[in-house]
């Protein structure tokens, strides 16, 4: 897929894994490039962003191996937004969906 | 690519940012690769997975900068002349008062104090070097050279302390001269 449309939505795609529960960097990134191919490394600013705007907080909690992990907590500021995109981008789709099927009935009927 | 040539990279492209900002970024990018490699991942695999280096600096720079953007963004709309915050003069005032002050002459203080001691220290081991040459100080000259090298050693280093501590002194002066204009115009959110 063409990489500058997803860059746009991965802030979304974060903010609505963290509305399940809270999670730390490397189980998102797990999250998001199971279902996305973007790189791992991808994640970890937009977590950077997304904290420093507020959207989200940190904190650390110990791990039963290895060092503390670093969760992330979608705040309210972080799901008002989430609700917000999310409405923009059903919106933004569906009309986008309209307008390429439009054209591809177009299309067929061009060629009948 | 193994794990410390990446994270030597990346830390290498990350130069621009503030100091804190990398450490941060890089302890995030370290806990990835032990996280992976305790779920069985090579080290190659998880650089690969993570990326290129240079996009993921790339990436960091750009968020790094856009708060920095946006709030000189801010204060370039804010309207020009709109005259000093009156909040902000109150806590000035108040806080120079009390707290900036008394601080900036203690740390003078103690600086001066450091260069009046230098001051003695240099004019003892003149004192006693000239007494040496007048021949004054017949029995005791081996003595008198070995306290003149430990009053030496000694003066050095108050030297180096009182140039330091002025260089840093004059710096932090206008640092905080700059911090209190910005509080006195734009109050303390600014």
């Amino acid at each position: 897929m063409n990489n500058q449309f997803k860059k746009g939505v991965l802030d979304l795609c974060v903010l609505a894994f963290l509305e399940t529960g809270d999670s730390y960097g490397y189980d998102l990134a797990d999250s998001l490039t199971s279902k996305i191919q973007v790189a791992d490394g991808t994640v970890y600013p937009i977590l950077r962003k997304l904290a420093a705007d507020g959207f989200v907080s940190t904190y650390l909690k110990e791990s039963q191996n290895g060092p503390p992990r670093k969760y992330y907590h979608l705040t309210q500021m972080g799901t008002d937004r989430l609700k917000n995109d999310r409405a923009e981008w059903k919106e933004f789709t569906k009309a986008v969906d309209e307008i390429i099927e439009a054209t591809n009935r177009g299309d067929s009927n061009d060629k009948i | 690519m193994t794990k410390y040539e990446y994270l030597g990279e990346l830390e290498k492209r990350l130069e621009a940012l503030p100091h804190k900002d990398v450490c941060d970024i890089m302890d995030e990018i370290r806990n990835h690769f032990e996280e992976g490699i305790a779920s069985g991942k090579s080290e190659e695999e998880i650089c690969e997975s993570l990326g290129d280096v240079g996009e993921l600096a790339d990436s960091y720079k750009d968020g790094a900068t856009l708060p920095q953007i946006i709030s000189r963004r801010e204060k370039a709309n804010r309207p020009k002349n709109s005259g000093p915050d009156t909040q902000g003069i109150f806590f000035v005032i108040l806080f120079n008062l009390f707290v900036g002050l008394p601080a900036w002459l203690s740390v003078l203080g103690i600086l001066l104090g450091l260069a009046f001691v230098l001051l003695i220290l240099v004019s003892l081991i003149v004192f006693f070097i000239s007494s040496v040459f007048m021949g004054s100080a017949v029995g005791f000259v081996a003595s008198i050279v070995l306290l003149c090298i430990t009053l030496m050693l000694l003066s050095v280093l108050i030297f180096s302390l009182v140039v330091l501590g002025f260089k840093y002194f004059a710096k932090g002066t206008a640092a905080y001269i700059k911090w209190n204009r910005k509080v006195w115009f734009e109050g303390l959110e600014g």
